[in-house]
């Protein structure tokens, strides 16, 4: 059974837009990091690439997979109408 | 007179100051390219460090991402911050990827990540990475968390800013988050103010009062882990501490008080030995020993560690270990005060020591 070294709730990691990264600080100094790819594939443990920590990310899949289509639909329609 | 600084512990950043990345440094090591002759203090945020010399000049290494250092670029040895600004600072202080100065005039000036506020500053004007400014608040004691700022000012009152979504602000349920500094409702004078990870305590020397707020899922806060998870104003606590506290420090979800008499007191969370004991402890207070009697000269806590100076010169670290945070080299936990090997050269003195995060510093100074 994996020890969490916290459980932390989606809402508190920063985003990177560009990486696709989710991310929250790590008391080693680096950050825990999950991709959205993860996410949305029900993958909740987020992990540091400098330590043994980890971290468990509390999220519900159903409401993340449709928060991230409505993100992506409003992109494309953004671009839909640029073109 | 001749001053050396050491560092130790994770290096990811290059916030050693050692002129390289790494993994970790895992013994102290002598940093050789002094730009400065006295250091006065040093402050160790997430992935950064800030020092301050005798003269009031500022200089940073490590993680820049955010302008936490207040420079252009990373660095990895200590560079001059700010060199034409002609201010001279007496305090400093680092969050987890932010950071702050106090003048000679007690004016505090703040810079980095202002992601949830933390600075003080309007997110709406002031996002991203935030170079100095110099804000209308006058800071006698400051503190910075992961996410939120704490301040005491000339009255003694406390004045909070940045997130409060685990009560960490202490200004009730309605309060959140906010970016402009905030008075936390408490009649009481007060001296002594530590944020940890999303936690926040205050000590009234006049009333030898405990004031705590924020989360307590550690029993970081002396309450029931079970029965309060967030306090979100205010908590009064009497831990029958009726003398002066020479220090109130905390690690992310652990605190310590050093009393005047020499004694230590800890609580909190003690998973990988933060509490200096083997024996499961949340909730209760812990008086921590250093073996054969030695008396505390000072202590400093990282995020997940203590560092601790004995009056007989000696260095003794407990709690996590994967990066050689308390400077040895015996296992990923370690849960009893244990001896850091320094190999200071004869006459010399451990004269200041710092940590946060999971690295540290000391001054050595050798007649």
């Amino acid at each position: 059974m994996t020890i969490f070294h916290d459980e932390v709730e989606i809402e508190d990691f920063e985003y990177d837009e560009d990486e696709e990264m989710y991310y929250y600080p790590c008391p080693c100094g680096d950050r825990f990091q999950i991709s959205k790819e993860e996410l949305m594939a029900g993958e909740e443990v987020a992990t540091c690439p400098s330590c043994s920590l980890v971290v468990k990310v509390i999220y519900d899949i159903e409401k993340f997979k449709a928060e991230s289509e409505e993100i992506q639909k409003d992109t494309s329609d953004k671009e839909a109408v640029k073109a | 007179m001749i001053f050396s600084l050491w560092s130790w512990g994770a290096n990811s950043h290059g916030q050693l100051g050692l002129n390289e990345i790494s993994e970790q440094v895992n013994a102290p090591t002598k940093i050789n390219r002094d730009l400065w002759s006295k250091t006065k203090q040093v402050a160790c945020g997430g992935g950064h460090t800030l020092l301050l010399d005798s003269e009031g000049k500022l200089f940073a290494c490590g993680w820049n991402a955010k302008k936490q250092l207040a420079l252009e670029d990373d660095a990895h040895s200590f560079q001059r911050v700010w060199c034409l600004s002609g201010i001279k600072f007496t305090n400093i202080a680092c969050g987890w990827d932010f950071s702050c100065g106090v003048t000679d005039e007690q004016y505090l000036f703040v810079w980095g990540s202002n992601s949830h506020g933390q600075l003080g500053l309007p997110t709406e004007h002031y996002s991203g990475a935030i170079k100095p400014v110099r804000l209308q608040v006058r800071a006698y004691s400051v503190s910075m968390g992961l996410r939120h700022t704490a301040v005491i000012n000339s009255k003694g009152e406390v004045w909070v800013t940045g997130s409060g979504k685990h009560g960490q602000l202490g200004l009730g349920t309605d309060i959140l988050i906010t970016d402009r500094f905030k008075k936390v409702p408490m009649n009481s004078k007060f001296t002594h103010l530590v944020c940890g990870q999303q936690h926040t305590l205050a000590w009234s020397s006049d009333e030898k009062a405990l004031y705590v707020w924020g989360d307590n899922k550690h029993g970081q806060l002396l309450l029931s882990s079970e029965k309060y998870k967030t306090i979100f104003k205010p908590e009064k606590i009497d831990i029958d501490v009726r003398q002066n506290v020479k220090k109130l420090l905390s690690g992310w979800t652990n605190v310590l008080m050093w009393l005047e008499d020499g004694q230590l007191l800890a609580w909190g969370r003690n998973s990988y030995g933060q509490l200096g004991t083997d024996k499961g402890s949340e909730g209760k207070i812990i008086n921590i020993t250093l073996p054969d009697k030695r008396q505390v000269k000072d202590i400093v806590l990282g995020s997940e560690h203590t560092v601790c100076l004995a009056t007989d010169n000696t260095l003794w670290a407990w709690g996590w270990n994967e990066h050689a945070n308390t400077g040895t080299s015996l296992g990923d936990f370690i849960f009893h005060p244990t001896c850091i090997p320094l190999k200071l050269e004869i006459d010399s003195k451990i004269t200041q020591i710092y940590a946060g995060g999971a690295h540290n510093f000391v001054v050595s100074e050798e007649e």
